[in-house]
This record gives structure tokens, C-alpha cells and sequence, in this order.
């Protein structure tokens, strides 16, 4: 049974508009960027639905969706923003 | 046993210059092949733009039998998606209308769509990995409608490949459509007030052969139409002058023959056609305080007194659509099975004209077409008994021979004595060509 990682702070950069947000450990990018009045593309919230998804341009991601294949994870070109979070201080991400 | 698929000539035997076989109505195949066919190569009434005004407003519906959501999509313009999920088939949405948001879920397996139709994302899709999913069916997403004209913000579709543009298929019909829009200040209509919804256990053609009988009304509402003119007259004779909105709506109906005789009916190519030519039922409504001024603001006095002219009364779109300009409001016959027709009457809004106008739109529409109206119900009892008397068999045929003119079929256009069956004839000429257009292929195999 793998362990609950722990939840890092840590930066995100939206490349449209070069907005940026720091996410605590309590809350999802997803949970942020609805807060700051955006309207990001969701369903599930769980990682499941895989409707999030989006594109990432710089920073590592930690995965922690349920819908991703291998590839995908490994390729760090995309991630759930509903529950994936980042190995690095910040994300660029393709908003 | 199978009579008439695949045989178009026992189709186009069913109708004959002056007359139309019972089984046009009554039989099962020949309605299955109404959907497969007739409802696919025409083009057929969707909905009306201003049902879904911003991105993800949706409503559904069907063309022929085929479910089929109309939906804003985000760039603006607007889609329509056969009702069915890729996957397993489930319809996607359900209710009658509402909002989606950017994109639809199916309710089975949580597949989504963009408001396009295009896949947007399978949960577990990693189930799909190395299966060659990306060249099924499944992955090309809900399947958009292809051929779809946006006229004015009413949305036509036609489903096969097949058959004639949009251009083509409407031709001049068109000019009723745009004098029932040109009919606001700023040339612009909203569905307003609802829908009547009125089961029918009849064949849908026997409603859309109505809309341009003009020798029933006299007889059929003379019960409800006769009885209000009845009562307006001792209103009358007690002093009364202010003649009721309801009464100017009701009481054309008991016009006399002659009345009907001189409107006139035209008929165009492809099944299309009105009544009211010169004059109409809807000719002698009373001016509404403060329209004419805005329609000669917008248009000048000319232009704006040539489209309140027009009192055009029915106009049939082919196969199952009526308007009516002067009072802007539309039915449509939904086919559900040989004995079985949905009928929904839309009502619009003129937009930037007094609300009056709309007050006279939804009075008319309940006085006349709603399921509690006292005149809908004398029609209704006409095409249930014809549905119920069509079952004998003595006599195959249905007459629609009235002021039959032998060489009108090589008359795409013309106006006619208001009290001709062409329409009829028209419908009918044009029910066997689509019928059997698509069936061609099968006219040698022999």
C-alpha cells in the first residue's frame, strides 16, 4: 500500500497570460485557479475523468491521477490539474 | 413481408395524379421508410437559434425518428450532434433543453465530448492503449450532423450526403420565412412564450395536408368558430363595440367558401406552398399602437407597408413544418409511428416590436393549436376518425382531386383558387421523389 505523499508548496505560471499562483499544500492547482475566477475544464476532481488535463511546459510533475497511461507520465508533457501536483518549485504550465 | 423496400416503383404507385393510397398512411413499412429515407433527404426543421444563446446551451429533439441535440458551441456557431454516445449508445442528454457548459458527459461511463462533438476524454483510457482505439468509430466523438444551415437563426438539417442544397430545396418558399422575421423593426425573432406540446394518434401527413384545407374550416369549427361568432353578435346587438382580441382571431374561421376561394394558394418546387396569397384569415387584425412607426423607423414606409401586406396565412415547409407569418409562430409534425404525430407549436418574439404583438402571438396560440383549445380538437377528432376509417378496406384510395389541373406538375410555381388540393397534390409529388431518391440503386437491381 503505497504511502500518502506529503504536499509541497510550490508555484504555478499560466503561459497565456503569465499569471502566476502559489498552491499551498491544502489545496489543488485546480482548486486555485477556480478561486482566482478562472475557468478551467473539470469534472471528476479525483483523477479519474481525465477532462483537466493539461499541457505542461517547464517544471517536473508528481502524478497522482488514475488515468494517465505510463507514457504519458513519463513523457512530463501532461498532468491532471485536479490532483497532481509538482517535484519542482514551479510549473509553466499551457493556460 | 417486405412490399416496399427496396421497390420504389411500388412506392411512386401509391401515389397517382389525383388520388393517394391508404397505406401512405396506415402501414408500418412505408412509415419506417418515411424516416429512413423522406426525413433524410430533406431538409428538416432543428430548432431556433435563440433556444441556445451562449456556449453549451443545448436543446434536443429529432429529425425524423434520429435524436439529435442542437448546442452553441464555444466559437458561436451552432452544432447539431446525433444523440448517442460513441461508446454504448446511451443518449448523452436528456432533458429537453439546458446547459452543458464545455462539454457534454455521458451519464453511462463518463465519457465527454466538446460541445463539437469531438472526444475530449475516457476515464481508465489507458485501457485503450495499443488497441487501436484511435481508428474506431468511438474516437471520432459524438457524430456532428454534417449538412446544417443556419437561415436567419432557424436551424435546417438534412442527414444523407445525398439530395439538394438548402438553395435548392427552399428556392422562393424562402420569402415566407423572411417576411414573418423582416416583421421586427430589426429583423430578428426569439422564441417566446413556450411550447404547446398535442398528441395526435394520426399520420403525420394528414397535419400537414390541413394547413392548406380550405374547405373544413367552414364545416369542422363551425361548432367552436360558429358558436363565437354566434356569441359576438348578441354582443353586439347589446351595445358592445369593442370587438375581443380572442373574437378578430376565432371568428375568420367561419369565412365562407368564396372567402377561401379568393386568398389564393401558391405552390412552389419540392412540396413547399401557402394559402393567403392575396388575403387572409390574418388580413383584418387591429393595428397595435406604436408598430407601424417602429417598422417604418427601420424599413420606410414603402418597404414596411409591403411586409405588413403580406398576409400570408400557412406556409408548408416540406415535409413537417408549418409557419404562420402575420401571427409568427410555427408548428411542427413529429412522425412517431404510422398512427402516431407529436405536434409542437413555437411562438416567437418580434424583436424591438411592442409586446402587444407577442400578447396576440401566445392568444392565438392557445386559442387555437394548445391541447385545451376549442378549435385544435375539432381537427383533431377529423384526423383520428380518418386514421380509424382508413383501416377499411373497401376503398384504397384518398381523393385530393379538387381543382386538379393536369399539366401543374410541370408548374414548380403558381398561384392558384384558394380552394385547390395542388398543395396536396404538391406534398405528395415531392413525398415520392425523396422517398425514392435515395432508393435508386435498387430500381435495377431487379
Amino acid at each position: 500500500m503505497p504511502t500518502t505523499p506529503e504536499n509541497t508548496v510550490f508555484d504555478i505560471v499560466l503561459k497565456s497570460s503569465g499569471a502566476s499562483f502559489t498552491i499551498p499544500a491544502t489545496k489543488s492547482i485546480l482548486d486555485v485557479l477556480i478561486e482566482a475566477g478562472l475557468d478551467p475544464m473539470y469534472d471528476c476532481m479525483r483523477g479519474e475523468c481525465g477532462i483537466c488535463r493539461v499541457t505542461v511546459l517547464e517544471g517536473e510533475v508528481d502524478h497522482r491521477d488514475v488515468i494517465l497511461s505510463n507514457a504519458e507520465r513519463a513523457s512530463n508533457k501532461v498532468m491532471q490539474i485536479c490532483v497532481s501536483r509538482a517535484l519542482t518549485p514551479r510549473l509553466v504550465l499551457d493556460l | 413481408m417486405s412490399r416496399y423496400r427496396d421497390n420504389p416503383e411500388a412506392i411512386r404507385n401509391l401515389v397517382r395524379e389525383t388520388q393517394v393510397h391508404r397505406d401512405v398512411y396506415v402501414d408500418p413499412e412505408i412509415f419506417a421508410l418515411e424516416m429512413e429515407h423522406l426525413f433524410a433527404n430533406t431538409w428538416v426543421h432543428v430548432g431556433h437559434a435563440s433556444q441556445v444563446p451562449n456556449p453549451g446551451d443545448y436543446i434536443t429533439t429529432t429529425v425524423g425518428a434520429e435524436p439529435v441535440i442542437m448546442v452553441r458551441h464555444a466559437d458561436g456557431t451552432v452544432k447539431v450532434l446525433y444523440n448517442r454516445c460513441p461508446h454504448k449508445g446511451t443518449k448523452i442528454a436528456i432533458d429537453g433543453c439546458g446547459n452543458t457548459g464545455k462539454f457534454f458527459r455521458c451519464p453511462y461511463h463518463a465519457w465527454s465530448f466538446r460541445t463539437d462533438g469531438s472526444l475530449l476524454a475516457i476515464p481508465l483510457k489507458k485501457g485503450y492503449e495499443n488497441t487501436g482505439f484511435e481508428d474506431s468509430e468511438a474516437a471520432r466523438g459524438l457524430t456532428p450532423v454534417r449538412h446544417v444551415v443556419n437561415y436567419r437563426d432557424f436551424v435546417f438539417a438534412r442527414l444523407n450526403d445525398g439530395g439538394p442544397t438548402f438553395e435548392d430545396y427552399f428556392g422562393e418558399s424562402l420569402s415566407s420565412l423572411d417576411n414573418m422575421i423582416d416583421r421586427s423593426p430589426v429583423g430578428k425573432l426569439e422564441v417566446a412564450g413556450g411550447v404547446l406540446r398535442y398528441m395526435h394518434c394520426c399520420n403525420w401527413k394528414m397535419l400537414v395536408e390541413n394547413q392548406t384545407d380550405t374547405c373544413h374550416p367552414m364545416v369542422a369549427h363551425e361548432s367552436s368558430a360558429g358558436t363565437a361568432v354566434a356569441i359576438w353578435k348578441q354582443a353586439e346587438a347589446a351595445g358592445i363595440t369593442q370587438k375581443p382580441m380572442a373574437v378578430e382571431i376565432i371568428a375568420p374561421f367561419m369565412s365562407p367558401y368564396e372567402a377561401f376561394e379568393n386568398m389564393g394558394i401558391r405552390v412552389w418546387d419540392n412540396g413547399h406552398g401557402h394559402t393567403g396569397v392575396h388575403h387572409s384569415i390574418h388580413s383584418n387584425y387591429s393595428a397595435i399602437p406604436g408598430y407601424f412607426e417602429a417598422m417604418t423607423g427601420a424599413y420606410g414606409e414603402e418597404r414596411a407597408k409591403a411586409i405588413l401586406d403580406e398576409a400570408r396565412h400557412n406556409t408548408v415547409y416540406f415535409p413537417n413544418v408549418m409557419i404562420k407569418g402575420p401571427i409568427q409562430l410555427m408548428r411542427i409534425f413529429r412522425p412517431l409511428a404510422a398512427d402516431r404525430t407529436l405536434v409542437e407549436s413555437y411562438t416567437y418574439r418580434l424583436v424591438g416590436a411592442p409586446d402587444v404583438l407577442l400578447e396576440r402571438t401566445l392568444m392565438y396560440n392557445r386559442l387555437i393549436n394548445a391541447p385545451t383549445s376549442i378549435v385544435g380538437h375539432d381537427d383533431l377528432e377529423m384526423y383520428e376518425r380518418a386514421q380509424e376509417g382508413l383501416m377499411a378496406r373497401g376503398n384504397d384510395w384518398v381523393n385530393i382531386q379538387r381543382l386538379y389541373d393536369p399539366h401543374e406538375a410541370d408548374q414548380p410555381t403558381a398561384v392558384s383558387n384558394g380552394t385547390t388540393e395542388w398543395q396536396m397534390r404538391n406534398q405528395f409529388r415531392a413525398w415520392a421523389k425523396y422517398m425514392t431518391m435515395s432508393m435508386e440503386g435498387a430500381d435495377h437491381a431487379g
